[in-house]
């Protein structure tokens, strides 16, 4: 980004996914300059200003506590509308993701793993709306939460097998002692690889579906407003895949985070 | 593109975490709970609507056997009354046929002895006519002499009785 | 001006050569669980989880050519 005023619109989109210009201090109609002006009187050692991104991460993880609390709140044992969907998409975590991959643990895990999935979604879903913004196609977002998983991860492996036997099962038993050396570097790598992979494969899907949506519409500009009708009935049709990539990818995030945990609480499957 | 914001970490963390432990706390307890009772709930009515349909299905069994049984009772009654029916009927016409011909011989019997005692009467009747015209005849013939011989005979007669 | 243009060339090529191998790969996973899904239709379920883990695993390559694009394309 040498040159900003000879910028190509593509590399514009860019700056506004770095919510590094000042569009990033406003959403829907709220300016965050006057809250960033009192946090940065903190005395904290880094930057903790709000922008849209940190604003739609708010209210995902509102949304997604709230809905949820709502559908636990309901009394009768028939459910219907919103509550149905929510306990629906409750049921699907649970069962097919949570207790499929954690077992008898599933329980404990629960909170972590279907956080995640309604906090990606809700993420996603809301990045969706026109004027708002997807926090997931910001690295940091995403990398952040792959680290929590990188915790979870470390975590429960440990408390399966203790501190040192936890490094120690890391790579599997049984071999001569020089493989070892080649071995172990591999398996940390390995282990490192997973959260990377998680969060580069949300950023990435969450970007790459913004970007092709941006460049149908670029066209528009690009080609003239005759390929408006084309570009638009595209951009609609991604539109609509993005919505299943949202769910897709929360999914992902979620059963691949739960089998990763799995996978360190029973070392030996 | 790739840079390190620490606002948006440090958020995302911090959203996240607070959403996990809300979520741990007060969300997922209850729709867990709401969940086992469903599933409770279906598993007993599933039980329920199973033992209802054993029950139905032994009483179906039941009456189904009943039934049979007053099938085969009703066919004895009714072959038991038929052959009474047919037992009274052959009584009653023995009787009845006994009874017409005691009836008939009592009336043959009371005509043959009608018949006699018309007999007997004409007979009677013919031997007092016989002799009363025998007498007519006789008082013209009979003299004095052999009238009185003949009563004499009578007398003896009589008197020998 | 050169290198620009030469990253994006470079960009482009990244993602177009780095897309190619994950897109054999689904195509094949994909065919695969769904000759699965044919053959045996009671374990659909189970063949759909690994399925989309799977994608995820090979989309995962051409979406770290993505990256390499993106970060080629605004240097």
């Amino acid at each position: 980004m040498a040159h900003p005023e000879s910028l190509s619109p593509m590399a514009q989109m860019f700056e506004e996914f770095d919510l590094t210009t000042e569009h990033a201090q406003h959403i829907f109609g709220i300016n965050f300059e006057p809250l960033n002006h009192v946090l940065k009187q903190l005395p904290i050692p880094f930057d903790i200003s709000v922008n849209k991104a940190v604003f739609i991460m708010w209210l995902s993880a509102f949304l997604s506590f709230m809905l949820i609390f709502y559908a636990g709140r309901g009394r009768g044992l028939v459910a219907s509308g919103l509550r149905n969907a929510m306990e629906a998409l409750f049921q699907f975590v649970k069962f097919d993701i949570v207790d499929t991959n954690l077992g008898h643990e599933g329980q404990k895990w629960l909170p972590f793993i279907g956080g995640l999935f309604f906090f990606i979604l809700f993420n996603n879903l809301l990045g969706l709306i026109p004027a708002g913004f997807s926090p997931g196609s910001n690295i940091n977002v995403t990398a952040s939460l792959a680290i929590l998983v990188l915790f979870a991860i470390l975590i429960a492996g440990m408390k399966k097998q203790g501190v040192i036997g936890y490094w120690l099962h890391l790579a599997p038993g049984g071999l001569p002692k020089w493989i070892y050396i080649i071995l172990y570097p591999i398996e940390v790598i390995s282990l490192l690889a997973k959260p990377f992979s998680l969060a580069v494969r949300l950023f990435a899907n969450l970007l790459a579906g913004h970007i092709v949506i941006f460049a149908l519409l670029a066209m528009i500009i690009l080609f003239g407003i005759y390929v408006a009708p084309l570009s638009l009935a595209f951009g609609v049709i991604m539109y609509a895949f993005e919505i299943f990539v949202a769910f897709i990818q929360a999914y992902i995030f979620a059963i691949l985070s739960s089998v990763y945990i799995g996978a360190s609480i029973h070392p030996e499957h | 593109m790739i840079a390190l914001q620490s606002n948006l970490m440090f958020w995302t963390i911090v959203s996240f975490g607070i959403l996990v432990l809300l979520l741990g706390k007060f969300g997922f307890g209850p729709l867990v709970q709401i969940l086992e009772a469903r599933e409770r709930k279906i598993r007993e009515s599933i039980e329920q609507a199973e033992r209802a349909r054993e029950e139905a299905e032994r009483l179906l069994k039941e009456y189904e056997d009943k039934l049979a049984e007053a099938k085969v009772e009703a066919q004895k009654l009714l072959a038991e009354g038929k052959q009474l029916g047919e037992s009274l009927r052959a009584e009653i016409i023995a009787k009845s046929e006994e009874e017409a011909k005691r009836m008939i011989a009592k009336a043959e019997e009371q005509i043959e002895r009608d018949v006699e005692q018309a007999i007997k009467e004409l007979r009677a009747e013919v031997a007092n006519l016989s002799l009363e015209v025998a007498a007519k005849v006789i008082e013209k013939e009979l003299d004095e002499k052999a009238h009185a011989q003949l009563i004499e005979k009578y007398l003896s007669e009589v008197g020998r009785i | 001006m050169e290198g620009i243009n030469l990253a994006h060339l470079g960009s482009g090529l990244a993602i177009g050569i780095g897309a190619l191998g994950p897109g054999i790969g689904v195509g094949v996973l994909v065919g695969k669980a769904l000759e699965g899904m044919a053959r045996q239709p009671e374990a659909t379920g189970t063949l759909r989880t690994t399925m989309f883990i799977g994608v995820a695993f090979a989309e995962a390559i051409a979406l770290y050519s993505f990256v390499i694009a993106i970060l080629l394309f605004t240097k």
